[in-house]
């Protein structure tokens, strides 16, 4: 790959992720200064391993999993406590989940949720496992498909599948009872 | 005006239909609500400035 190559991946297709790589570090830090630590060893770990990226393709995806990577082996021990959803847990989080959920789903276009501020919707996701707010930022704020989403996480597609609608389920819950915890009610019979 | 109980709180119709929440409605929803946290201009200058292959 020669200098000119070079340049042209960095500018062309790595710096304009620079927005969205910012907002998922700071999605799994919670910290304006371990997000900026985060994205500067995701571009500078980008650059060790361009050998690995071949141009023109999915440059977004390619970054967003060496910052996912990066953040696991560095950042999360000194964050949150460990909250990676390992096979038996998730089975064990839904059964409990489902134990306490309705029978029908939440609408989100009720009265209860459109009042609900950004800043609440952020703590209830800082409630999640770290692997559910992961896919729900990644499926639901950064638009990523679910092959995307299975070479970032480098998990198979069933998994993707299956993380991501327990995922959306436990967030709705949180939501509906820091709701209820509010005052509204849900007169749904 | 969204009906109210005499507490104040926001109630829902009861004979409002529940539709199913489905996954683009609850995209739609979190974009709506979640801010986008934004990098700032230091950092885009440190990421150019010592990282870009140009200048490194």
């Amino acid at each position: 790959m020669d200098h000119n190559q070079l340049v042209s991946i960095f500018e062309e297709e790595f710096l304009p992720q620079l927005e969205a790589l910012y907002a998922f570090a700071y999605h799994l830090t919670r910290n304006q200064t371990d997000a900026e630590d985060l994205v500067q060893d995701t571009y500078l770990k980008a650059q060790r391993f361009i050998a690995g990226y071949e141009q023109g393709t999915n440059a977004k995806a390619w970054l967003f999993r060496i910052l996912k990577n990066t953040f696991l082996n560095k950042y999360r021990s000194q964050t949150k406590k460990g909250t990676r959803i390992e096979f038996e847990e998730e089975l064990g989080y839904q059964t409990e989940e489902l134990a306490h959920t309705p029978d029908q789903y939440f609408d989100l276009r009720q009265a209860i949720f459109e009042n609900m501020l950004g800043d609440e919707i952020s703590t209830a996701m800082d409630q999640l496992p770290e692997d559910y707010k992961t896919i729900i930022v990644l499926s639901d704020l950064e638009d990523f498909t679910y092959e995307e989403m299975a070479q970032i996480l480098e998990i198979p597609l069933g998994t993707v599948r299956s993380r991501l609608f327990r995922a959306r389920n436990a967030l709705k819950r949180l939501l509906y009872e820091y709701a209820k915890e509010q005052g509204y009610e849900d007169h749904r019979s | 005006m969204k009906p109210t109980t005499t507490s104040g709180h926001t109630t829902f119709p009861t004979n409002r239909k529940i539709a199913p929440t489905n996954d683009q409605q609850f995209s739609t929803f979190l974009k709506s609500k979640v801010n986008r946290p934004k990098p700032s201009p230091q950092l885009i200058e440190q990421i150019k400035q010592k990282i870009n292959p140009i200048t490194s």
